[in-house]
């Protein structure tokens, strides 16, 4: 018992010491600069120097330094406009359909018509993944999708049915000869799948022309980069892709027409139609970068 | 209390039921492997088998086949060679979406249907 006792008081005397020791320090040490002028002054036979301590000033910890320009540079920033930090930067401003898409709420489109894809990317069939994943995203918005199989048809029988050679100008006899309100042309740019890494990146171009009135209604270049959730996820046994790359590149084409078109307004066959006026959308023509990781 | 809770519960089962368009099942698969192309009669014949779940749907179903599957399944079908259920499900795809009309009308003459 007396043993713990004696412990237990040379630690508290220790301690105590420490705090002691530091205080007659701050006290008596004279600081480094003083005693420099004070050893000069001694050499050269000058009379000391009288050191006149402020008494009115508090001595500030490095801590409190530390606090006080972190306090200072948090206000600095709060005063240029800079609130969110990180946020703001990535992610545009909020803006409402309405302003982004005006024509499209003003001449209605019922029927989209996709000129076959002009694909620059060395994935051979990135242009019918594009044209199925499309057609099937904006018949999800409510729009009438003319058929697939159709178009990839078309495109094999005429080689300018593809929106490499496809200009505005044509817009017009879209509506004459398929009955389209709405002409989409598309150019894929790259479609990059390392075997190394779960990472997809996808470049793209998208051009919405009216057959009415050759204006444009849509125009988007985006980057996607999609990361598939690691080990990657194998084609299931039914799957009637190839391989494994296929699978997961038609994964990331098909995310990424769900980001591109988020925010264009839904359709007629949509119960929203007309509806989404106010809701969230971005910027007309715009690149993006989206990272996806899945869970 | 207890008529809350019942009711709160009742609000996040619905709020989560977000009804959907169309009933796609397998069509991106489907119909991309389809406008891959290169397939033989046989092929073709099995990957019609399976479309045809998506454009037939149960009689009890709420849903209509999506927008243009009808028309692709009468391309299947005169693939095929059956000119009769390639023009009625051409027909199918006018009655559903009115917007179709222009260009199933131009392939039914070009097809001479």
């Amino acid at each position: 018992m007396s043993k713990r006792i004696v412990l237990f008081m040379i630690i508290a005397l220790f301690m105590a010491g420490c705090n002691v020791a530091d205080k007659v320090k701050d006290k008596y040490m004279v600081e480094d600069e003083v005693r420099t002028e004070d050893v000069l002054a001694e050499i050269k036979g000058e009379p000391k120097k009288e050191v006149v301590k402020d008494t009115t000033v508090k001595p500030v910890s490095k801590r409190e330094l530390k606090r006080m320009a972190k306090k200072q540079k948090k206000e600095e920033k709060r005063l240029s406009g800079d609130t969110l930090n990180f946020f703001e930067r990535k992610f545009p401003k909020k803006i409402q359909r309405d302003s982004i898409y005006p024509q499209v709420y003003k001449s209605q489109p019922r029927s989209i018509l996709i000129i076959y894809p002009y694909n620059r990317s060395k994935e051979q069939y990135g242009d019918r993944m594009f044209l199925t994943a499309m057609t099937k995203e904006l018949t999800l918005k409510g729009y009438y999708l003319f058929p697939v199989t159709a178009i990839a048809q078309q495109a094999k029988q005429d080689t300018a049915f593809n929106s490499r050679y496809q200009t505005a100008a044509n817009a017009k006899s879209y509506y004459k000869d398929y009955g389209a309100d709405v002409a989409l042309y598309i150019t894929i740019y790259s479609i990059n799948k390392p075997w190394w890494s779960t990472k997809t990146e996808i470049v793209a171009d998208y051009t919405m022309i009216s057959t009415h009135t050759e204006d444009t209604l849509f125009h988007r270049q985006a980057t996607f980069e999609y990361s598939s959730p690691f080990p990657l996820k194998d084609k299931s046994e039914t799957s009637l892709l190839a391989d494994n790359k296929e699978f997961q590149i038609f994964e990331a084409v098909e995310q990424m027409q769900h980001y591109v078109f988020l925010d264009f307004p839904y359709g007629p066959y949509h119960p929203e139609y007309l509806k989404d006026k106010k809701k969230f959308s971005h910027q007309t023509e715009m690149n993006y970068k989206i990272s996806i990781i899945p869970e | 209390m207890r008529k809350i809770l019942i009711l709160l519960i009742i609000t996040v089962v619905f709020a989560g039921c977000k009804k959907t368009l169309y009933l796609y099942q397998n069509y991106s698969e489907l119909t991309y492997t389809y406008a891959k192309g290169g397939w033989d009669d046989k092929e073709v014949k099995r990957l019609t088998k399976q479309y045809k779940t998506i454009v037939e749907l149960p009689k009890k179903s709420t849903f209509v086949p999506p927008p243009g599957c009808s028309a692709d399944y009468a391309c299947m079908m005169l693939r095929q060679g059956d000119t009769v259920k390639a023009k009625e499900y051409f027909d199918k795809e006018m009655l559903l979406y009115p917007e179709s009309r222009t260009y199933v009308e131009k392939v039914k003459k070009d097809l001479g249907l």
